[in-house]
């Protein structure tokens, strides 16, 4: 079977003054469908340029990302965007909601974007598979840190992707409400058989993943469970 | 482009607050825009549709003198062969009523076939066109306006008196068509045949009276394009020609002179609105822009985005166009009475499609224009920025933002041209507002520096307040140059209004004015009237000799008719100094000058004239006549008078308060050169009582039947009339920009406030007081708000000099306590808004606050 996301000889540098700090040397990473990933490392180690280079949000200096067989590279900023709104779900550490939109409305937004009929129905099904549906017509300035995060899941997850990139989702959380969800995030990744690349500092969860990669030095290093 | 549409309205809808300020400022800036474009565009059609029936002809030939058979056959052999001609001479004269009572009138005799378009509107025979008018050419009749029925106390049927004949009035006019076009008459019209003129003996030598050839040219034939032929065939500067377009344009002039001001305060109003908006915007934006790269990361395109706010502004621009038309629409035909009062001719104040098409098209593209810097951000927006925890996306400041401005700007300068009647006061203002716009931000830049090095070692809170705006620089920049501009463009306009009211004359005491005016007194009359005046105890006053000369020669070279004329008149910088021109002149001589008089280059008479030095005589020029002719100081010029050449020489340049109504002249001589020159007199009669006055005015037209008085108490109650109209008009429209200042100021703190509400509640968490956190706040926007309104204050003054110096005739009086109110309106409205904005976050607990960041 064709791996979901294959990513090869990945290289991204910045520059910083005068000198260049390499940030990522030769990654090179396959998913397989269904499969959950945890990504761990330390603070600056490069978690959230990679995580911005699977999204298509950057561009890397050198190397390949496969996302369901199609490369990025060879994709127009708008077709990254397609891609993006119809084959991946990003969930922030800081959630991201839109503060002028309901729950609804916020978990509706990416099928608005691909103008799908029904939008509404399929956002009101997200949100209460999430156990929102009393907020739907609430704010985010209106709900919980726990609450946000949900609707967050809800809204990556309303489009049914290939691909589920999550940046630390319980980091803002108390510790209670950030296992509350990350035990829905695996439970409805299982349930719709989606796959799943975690970026955590949290060793206990990554336990929870099939696979645990450690980004060192640039590159990503395979941990035994 | 349905998820466009309602993600734009989803915005509209849950940004309340910024929707209600920006459509608010951007309403109010399209009220001034829209009431001067429909005032100009009114002005324009009723002009252009009337404009034969103004003058009553396609052509007329024009000189305050017979035109000479020799000219007319000249003229002639430049018309199609089926032209028609008639011809009409007016003038000022006195007529008496049958009780004696006696005032000055204008007297206008008409040939046969007069006015070719148009008619008359009288009383009992209703409208009459210029065929079917026969009683006035067969009859010694009359047909007068009701206001000369009042004045002389006659009624339809009884005789009134001109020169040596008497006319019967058998009509009142109601209305008239032809020679119109000429500005608000100071007497009531009579009109009488032509063929009965000569019967009154009024035309004698020294009376002044115009000439008029008026043709009706077959249908087809373009007036404007025989005008040049004319023009060149006709070489006598005296004589003027005009099409109908032209007088047209004559009728306008002093409308025009009133909506070259309009304009420049609608341009006030416009910008100060549009820059409020685009502040808000920028700061809406701003504050957007972290959901806006989440909505990239959910698979918006970057254009998707930008469409969203792109529709976002057309709709906001169209809400706020929508009011603006509304209120004009039911408030702007009250202008129609204003109009009256200043033109002859009454027009209908209607918003036309094209205004508001126009109004609207502003509405739409001001908003895109405004927001092109901050729109910029969205394109430079990282969403990847989003997964880093401490970065804010947009929050970077863009160095090439500025010059995204440059369409902006280029647009304004575009408007300025177009709505402004003279491309130099629009040049003028726009560069001024450019130069201010460079030079503040300079000064904010050095200064906010300047600032915090300068206050590092001052109290806590006067040190994080420079501190905060030095290292806050994108904010309070963008702070300062609106409230800079702001406050240059509020003081801009009372500023230099203050000035023109001075000049007209709004503050000058009544009492100063004279009772009567006496002119075409001849010199074999003086004695006479002097007697009279005498025995009646009445001294008379400012007795100032009148000459006519012509221009002969002007620095060494002949002086000929500029045959530039007809491309100018569209042009009315160039038209005004152009009505100066190819015309015959009035002079006089005295030693000294007038209180109404300013002495603006030069040296002052070096005394009488010494004909054994041989030197040229001196002469004094009025500052704008100079202008037109192109003389300055040490110039040499020659003048002809009856027939006599004279050497002379500019010695100086004055300045003439006109409305003074003291016998002023564009040309002074000094004495000693012209005392033998034919001429006749000026003089005023001062302080008398109505009752003394009506004496007076009946003994003088009965003894000197040839003098003219002009009664200035109600001329300058009909003038001060006008000027109040014209007030009442400046007064809106500068009541429009203070009230947009006013808004964009509450915008800009509000909105400064607002973005620092965080760094200031998180004082409060390490350890500030509210008092210390207050103190900090009111220092800080006191000091962004007091020095750009200091500044804008300084730039507004020197705008308003260079405008007054280049556009209205050097008229400006510095008024001290218009900028010391501002500037501290704006240091109390600066940190009230403040405190009122910064009160609503201190108010909240400061972990809520952090939780936000």
């Amino acid at each position: 079977m064709n791996p979901i996301l294959k990513v090869s000889k990945l290289c991204k540098s910045y520059t910083q003054g005068d000198k260049e700090v390499r940030v990522l040397t030769q990654i090179n990473l396959e998913v397989s469908r269904g499969e959950r990933i945890a990504i761990l490392g330390q603070s600056g180690c490069g978690k959230s340029t990679l995580l911005s280079l699977l999204g298509g949000l950057d561009n890397p200096d050198s190397g390949t990302i496969e996302v369901d067989g199609v490369e990025l590279a060879k994709m127009s900023e708008d077709e990254r965007s397609k891609n993006r709104s119809q084959k991946l779900g990003i969930i922030f550490q800081q959630y991201h909601l839109m503060r002028n939109l309901t729950a609804l409305e916020n978990v509706g937004l990416p099928l608005e974007i691909l103008n799908t009929a029904n939008h509404e129905r399929q956002a009101g099904e997200a949100l209460s598979q999430v156990g929102l549906s009393h907020r739907s017509s609430h704010f985010p300035s209106e709900m919980s840190g726990g609450e946000c995060q949900r609707v967050a899941i809800a809204r990556a997850l309303v489009t049914q992707p290939s691909l589920i990139l999550a940046d630390e989702p319980s980091g803002n959380l108390d510790q209670k409400t950030g296992e509350e969800v990350m035990n829905l995030l695996f439970h409805l990744c299982s349930q719709h058989n989606l796959t799943l690349l975690l970026v955590t500092h949290n060793r206990e969860l990554a336990h929870r993943c099939d696979r645990i990669l450690e980004l060192t030095e640039g590159g990503l290093h395979e941990q035994s469970k | 482009m349905r998820f466009i549409v309602r993600q734009a309205w989803r915005e509209i809808r849950n940004s309340r607050s910024f929707c209600f300020f920006y459509s608010l400022n951007l309403a109010l800036g399209l009220i001034g825009f829209l009431v001067v474009d429909t005032f100009q565009e009114s002005i324009s059609s009723k002009v252009e549709s009337e404009s034969r029936e103004l003058l009553g002809a396609d052509l007329a030939l024009r000189a305050r003198r017979p035109i000479s058979p020799d000219e007319l056959i000249q003229a002639r052999k430049n018309l199609p062969a089926q032209t028609t001609e008639s011809q009409t001479v007016d003038f000022f004269s006195m007529a008496a009523g049958p009780g004696g009572r006696s005032r000055l009138v204008k007297v206008v005799a008409i040939d046969q076939g007069f006015p070719f378009y148009g008619s008359f509107s009288l009383q009992s025979a209703g409208k009459l066109s210029g065929q079917n008018i026969t009683s006035l050419h067969q009859e010694k009749v009359a047909w007068i306006y009701p206001e000369a029925r009042a004045q002389l106390g006659v009624q339809v049927g009884e005789s009134i008196q001109l020169g040596e004949t008497t006319f019967r009035v058998s009509d009142l006019i109601e209305e008239e068509s032809g020679l119109a076009f000429q500005p608000t008459d100071l007497a009531p019209k009579i009109f009488i045949g032509l063929g009965f003129l000569e019967d009154t003996k009024l035309l004698g030598t020294g009376n002044l009276a115009f000439h008029t050839h008026l043709f009706r040219l077959p249908e087809q034939i373009d007036a404007n394009l025989l005008i040049q032929g004319l023009e060149k065939t006709i070489e006598s500067p005296e004589v003027r020609t005009y099409s109908h377009q032209q007088a047209g344009h004559r009728a306008g002039r002093l409308l025009r002179y009133l909506s070259d001001f309009l304009s420049l305060v609608s341009l006030v109003a416009l910008f100060l609105a549009c820059l409020g908006s685009g502040f808000l915007f920028h700061g809406f934006l701003a504050h957007r822009l972290p959901e806006l790269a989440t909505l990239i990361s959910l698979g918006a395109t970057r254009s998707t985005t930008l469409r969203i706010f792109i529709l976002q502004l057309i709709l906001l621009g169209f809400l706020s166009a929508c009011p603006a038309v509304l209120a004009c629409s039911i408030f702007l035909p009250m202008l129609s009475d204003t109009i009256s009062g200043i033109s002859s001719t009454q027009v209908e104040i209607t918003i036309s499609p094209k205004s508001v098409l126009q109004t609207f098209l502003v509405a739409v593209f001001s908003g895109w224009f405004l927001a092109l810097p901050s729109l910029q951000k969205l394109r430079k927006l990282q969403p990847a920025e989003l997964f880093q925890e401490a970065s804010r996306p947009g929050s970077r400041p863009i160095r090439q933002n500025l010059l995204y401005a440059i369409p902006g700007l280029f647009a304004f300068w575009l408007l300025c041209m177009t709505q402004a009647n003279s491309d130099k006061l629009a040049n003028l203002f726009f560069i001024c507002f450019l130069v201010s716009l460079v030079l503040l931000y300079g000064v904010a830049g050095v200064g906010f520096r300047m600032g915090e090095k300068l206050l590092h070692r001052a109290r806590l809170p006067l040190r994080l307040a420079a501190r905060s705006l030095s290292r806050n620089r994108a904010g309070a920049l963008t702070g300062f140059l609106a409230i800079g501009l702001g406050v240059l463009l509020l003081t801009l306009i009372p500023q230099t209004y203050h000035g023109l009211s001075k000049e007209i004359g709004i503050d000058q005491p009544r009492s100063n004015l004279p009772s009567l005016f006496l002119f075409d007194v001849q010199e074999e009359q003086l004695p006479g009237i002097r007697a009279l005046l005498e025995q009646q105890n009445i001294p008379l006053q400012n007795l100032t000799p009148w000459v006519r000369g012509r221009i002969k020669t002007i620095q060494g070279k002949p002086y000929e008719k500029s045959l530039r004329e007809e491309e100018e008149l569209n042009n009315p910088d160039e038209q005004r100094r152009n009505a100066f021109r190819n015309r015959s002149f009035n002079l006089s001589y005295r030693e000294h000058l007038l209180e109404s008089e300013q002495l603006l280059e030069g040296v002052p008479f070096s005394g009488a004239y010494d004909p054994s030095s041989g030197l040229p005589a001196e002469i004094s020029v009025e500052q704008k006549y100079a202008k037109a002719l192109g003389l300055s100081v040490g110039d040499p010029m020659t003048i002809e008078v009856s027939g006599i050449l004279i050497d002379t020489v500019v010695v100086n340049l004055r300045r003439v308060r006109w409305t003074s109504f003291q016998p002023n002249f564009f040309v002074q001589m000094q004495t000693g050169v012209l005392e033998q020159a034919p001429k006749t007199f000026l003089a005023t009669v001062h302080q008398l009582t109505p009752d003394k006055k009506e004496k007076l005015q009946d003994s003088l037209v009965h003894q000197f039947p040839t003098v003219s008085i002009l009664d200035v108490e109600r001329t300058g109650k009909k003038i001060l009339e006008v000027v109040g109209q014209m007030t009442w008009s400046l007064q809106f429209m500068a009541a429009l920009s203070i009230l947009a200042g006013l808004v964009i100021l509450y915008c800009v703190v509000r909105e400064k406030s607002r973005s620092q509400s965080w760094e200031m509640n998180l004082q409060k968490v390490l350890g500030s007081t509210l008092g210390d956190i207050r103190k900090q706040v009111w220092l800080e926007f006191g000091l962004l708000g007091g020095s750009a309104a200091l500044i804008g204050t300084l730039l507004s003054l020197l705008t308003s000099y260079i405008l007054s110096v280049q556009v209205f005739d050097r008229v400006w009086s510095f008024r001290w306590d218009l900028p010391l109110l501002v500037i501290l309106a704006v240091i109390l409205l600066s940190i009230l808004t403040a405190d009122f904005g910064v009160r609503k976050a201190l108010r909240q607990k400061p972990v809520v606050l952090l939780r936000e960041a």
